[in-house]
């Protein structure tokens, strides 16, 4: 069962204080002014199925609490409500209640949830102008595959993430080798090759080699034991040692510097004005949805509006993924970053493990001082950088470079000490050798151990990544397959449309295609002048693009809102000339005419036109068509159904106002006159043309008419209705311009010029489906130009 | 079928299919996408790195 909308009931809602308007599951033809509360009723239904105004969202200073009640009335007088038919059923919207769907409309408010049925003006340049990314975007929540970005997204950043770990796990493995070959004193790329140096170390000391790296902790302890020392002094050699070890290996290298330089640059472009303001949001909407979220606040702590946490917090989210949706670029900087950050990380913890160690002497506790200020230095720039991999700031290098001096002096002194310390202890020349031995093993077994535990999260790592990157890809893969499937299948409509709108054009074959290499992001194409694949904005006009827009906006509408018939077109033709609007009326309602259309125009042209469309479809039946004839704040839009003209002017005699009844008797043969003049290609001088005047055009209707039509019959019915009409006009001009005789004239008199006005009209019509007939000059025929004509009935002319 | 849950089979299928994705990876992942919670880079590597670590059992076995 097809559900429409019944009726609608607004009360404070934007420029509408209380409006009832009853649809009986009709379209809704409504044109007013600028300004009258044609969007107001718009914002009102976008409001009553999404919760929102999307017009109203994303703007500083403007927020739907504060701007959605009437200016007269509070937030908790908002109501909408609307009336479902079959069955009648009553839902209601306000700031306290969201509309429960009966089961019977859960598919329909499936799609008008997303708020996918209504285009608007402002809208319409979405699907032609904006960045491929943003036009996805648009199209995806029409075709329902926002929620799949979202997991994509998800999917690409874990891949991101884990790509930056393996990278971070062999940059530290590499490291530890480079550590392990300086202390070694050779290069040494493989843990195989560690027993035999070691030994050849042991054996140059005359000391006994060691088996396997395995048992090497165990050796290094023999050999201390026999050390006759004091176990005291081998403890601090030991941890002297310990000290001098860290002093060995640069921990700030120059490569890290030039890492960071190269990660700047790829940074800096990604941070102009825009993205720095959108970007310095994060901190306020996350830290506001995180008091908002744990205090359970109903005011905002900034604005001290009233807010509604449950539907708040949801979108605070939603934009803060937006804003931290950023390029591929800034995806490869989050790989490029996270080495780099553990890289530092690493050298805080090393240089904080050493100051403990080294406040153990009082000899070096100035140093383990300085040292400490450096460590908390690095803890600093590590939050720097990560803030810089965020894409919140560019990355200060030379700071960190000066640190680096400053920390390469400071381990140089620390050597220097340790070095005197070492001395002072007083060791036997073979007792140091053992010593330096023992070192020599704990360093390497560390090393060496180190290696291996990292080379086993590296292959952990590298599975998981393995994993996650095939996940992403197929996926993604999928998805563009499905959606560009999706785009093929609209194809066919998206051209049928546009070429019902622009038969003769230059501008063809639009294509749609899911951008190659690139995450959500949709290319538009169109052959223009018998070129393929051109950009539409290059060549086409504005009309031209809107009206692209609106033909994508149908096609993708008739494959994915089959579930809702209701469609909303806010003022969508404005800058689309008279000729290709009324094409867009007949297309809207031949593709469109069972559907629950909503269309809202200030443009009376427009208006007339889809009235005439439906009668010539015979669907007038299915259409209120409504005007708003005046608003003001405390009345809200005040509303009248739309009359034929002629209904108006009996309207008028009725009345007794026989002036207004021939002011618009005279206006409507002004209109025929041209009209039958343009049709015809009457040669109408141009200072007549311009004057429109009955007068000056009367006669050369008539003239040309005359001398067209061949049918005898015919040419003396328009000749007879001519003469008949011309008979009258005086008493148009009478009536219509303050002159004295006014008085004198009956209405019987304005009756019958208004009559013979409205009989020369008749027969310009086809009288199967009342169209005006057009003149075709190959065919040498006056025909219905109802090209859905059942009988269209045919004028030879000469 | 909607158009999402097209995708997630087509996706599903050609993991089944791709010789060299375990098996025992399949369902956990449907589990996780048609599951009702929000799919994040978190619940992602859980599932993945329960997949690992079940066909690493399955190997030793």
């Amino acid at each position: 069962m097809t559900v429409k909308i019944k009726k609608i009931e607004i009360s404070a809602f934007r420029g509408i204080p209380e409006l009832e308007l009853e649809l009986e599951g009709k379209s809704l033809l409504l044109r007013g002014e600028n300004g009258t509360g044609k969007s107001s009723l718009v914002d009102a239904i976008e409001y009553f199925f999404t919760g929102k105004v999307s017009h109203l969202e994303g703007v500083q200073g403007i927020s739907l609490q504060r701007h959605g009640p009437h200016r007269s009335f509070k937030p908790e007088d908002v109501k909408i409500g609307i009336t479902f038919d079959p069955g009648s059923v009553n839902l209601e919207r306000s700031f306290a209640c969201a509309p429960s769907p009966t089961q019977q409309l859960e598919d329909y408010f499936s799609v008008t949830q997303k708020g996918t049925f209504i285009l608007r003006r402002r809208q319409l340049l979405t699907f032609i102008m904006t960045q491929p990314a943003d036009r996805f975007r648009a199209i995806g929540s029409i075709i329902g595959v926002d929620p799949l970005d979202a997991i994509e997204l998800e999917m690409m950043r874990l891949h991101d993430q884990l790509a930056g770990q393996v990278e971070s796990k062999r940059r530290q493995i590499q490291n530890l080798y480079d550590e392990l070959s300086a202390i070694i004193g050779e290069r040494v790329d493989r843990l195989e090759v560690i027993v035999r140096l070691l030994n050849e170390k042991l054996k140059e000391a005359s000391l006994p080699p060691i088996k396997s790296l395995e048992e090497a902790s165990q050796h290094a302890e023999q050999m201390l034991t026999a050390v006759k020392k004091k176990a005291e002094s081998s403890d601090k050699a030991k941890q002297i040692n310990e000290i001098l070890d860290v002093t060995k290996v640069p921990l700030i290298t120059d490569k890290l510097i030039t890492e960071l330089n190269a990660l700047n640059e790829r940074i800096k472009p990604l941070l102009p004005e825009e993205i720095r303001q959108n970007l310095s949001l994060v901190g306020v909407l996350e830290s506001g949805g995180e008091v908002i979220r744990r205090e359970k606040m109903v005011t905002c702590p900034l604005c001290e509006q009233a807010i509604e946490p449950d539907e708040l917090l949801p979108k605070i989210e939603k934009r803060l993924k937006t804003l931290r949706d950023l390029s591929d670029e800034a995806s490869e900087i989050r790989k490029l970053s996270v080495p780099l950050v553990d890289g530092l990380k690493s050298a805080a913890d090393r240089l904080k493990l050493t100051t403990t160690k080294m406040e153990q002497f009082d000899e070096l506790l100035a140093s383990a001082a300085h040292l400490k200020n450096e460590v908390s230095f690095l803890a600093t720039y590590v939050n720097h950088l990560e803030s810089a991999r965020d894409l919140k700031n560019e990355l200060e290098i030379q700071q960190l470079a000066e640190h680096k001096r400053k920390i390469n002096e400071l381990i140089n002194n620390i050597s220097a000490g340790s070095s005197q310390l070492l001395e002072t202890i007083g060791l036997t020349e073979a007792e140091r050798k053992v010593l330096e031995a023992v070192r020599l093993i704990e360093q390497v077994k560390s090393k060496t151990d180190e290696i291996s535990k990292i080379q086993f999260e590296l292959r952990q790592a590298g599975r998981i990544h393995e994993m996650a990157a095939k996940i992403y890809a197929v996926f993604s893969e999928t998805k563009k397959a499905k959606i560009q499937e999706i785009y093929d299948s609209i194809q066919e409509d998206l051209q049928r449309f546009f070429t019902a709108l622009h038969p003769d054009d230059p501008h063809k074959n639009i294509e749609l295609t899911v951008a190659l290499g690139r995450r959500a992001s949709t290319e538009l194409k169109i052959e223009s002048f018998g070129r393929r694949g051109e950009d539409p904005r290059a060549l086409a006009s504005e009309g031209h693009l809107d009206s692209m827009g609106l033909c994508l906006f149908l096609a993708f509408v008739k494959k994915f809102n089959e579930n809702c018939i209701l469609i909303i077109l806010d003022d969508v033709v404005t800058t689309i000339d008279a000729n290709h609007r009324q094409k867009i009326a007949h297309l809207l309602l031949t593709e469109f005419g069972e559907n629950q259309l909503v269309i809202t125009t200030s443009d009376p042209v427009w208006y007339e036109q889809l009235t005439a469309v439906q009668q010539a479809y015979g669907l007038q039946g299915n259409f209120r068509n409504i005007k708003i004839i005046d608003w003001d704040q405390d009345a809200g839009p005040r509303m009248i159904p739309y009359k034929p003209r002629w209904e108006k002017i009996q309207d008028k005699l009725e009345a007794g106002d026989k002036s207004g009844a021939a002011n618009d008797g005279r206006t409507s043969l002004e209109w025929l006159l041209k009209r039958i003049c343009v049709t015809t290609n009457a040669p109408v001088p141009v200072a007549n043309w311009e004057s429109g005047m009955v007068s000056d055009l009367l006669p050369h209707a008539r003239n040309r008419t005359e001398s067209l039509i061949k049918e005898e019959a015919f040419r003396t019915k328009v000749s007879d209705c001519f003469t008949r009409l011309q008979a009258t006009t005086i008493l148009g001009n009478i009536l219509s311009h303050d002159n004295p005789l006014a008085t004198q004239v009956t209405s019987t008199e304005v009756q019958d010029f208004c009559e013979r006005v409205r009989e020369l009209h008749h027969v310009f019509l086809c009288p199967n489906c009342t169209h005006f007939l057009a003149y075709d000059s190959a065919k040498k025929l006056l025909i219905c130009s109802n090209p859905r004509c059942q009988k269209p009935v045919l004028r030879k002319t000469k | 079928m909607g158009i999402k849950e097209e995708i997630f089979e087509s996706f599903l299928n050609k993991l089944e299919t791709d010789t060299q994705f375990p098996d025992s990876a399949v369902e956990p992942l449907r589990n996780l996408l048609e599951g009702r919670e929000v799919i994040s880079q978190q619940r992602l590597l859980n599932v993945i790195e329960r997949i690992l670590q079940n066909d690493g059992q399955d190997q030793e076995n």
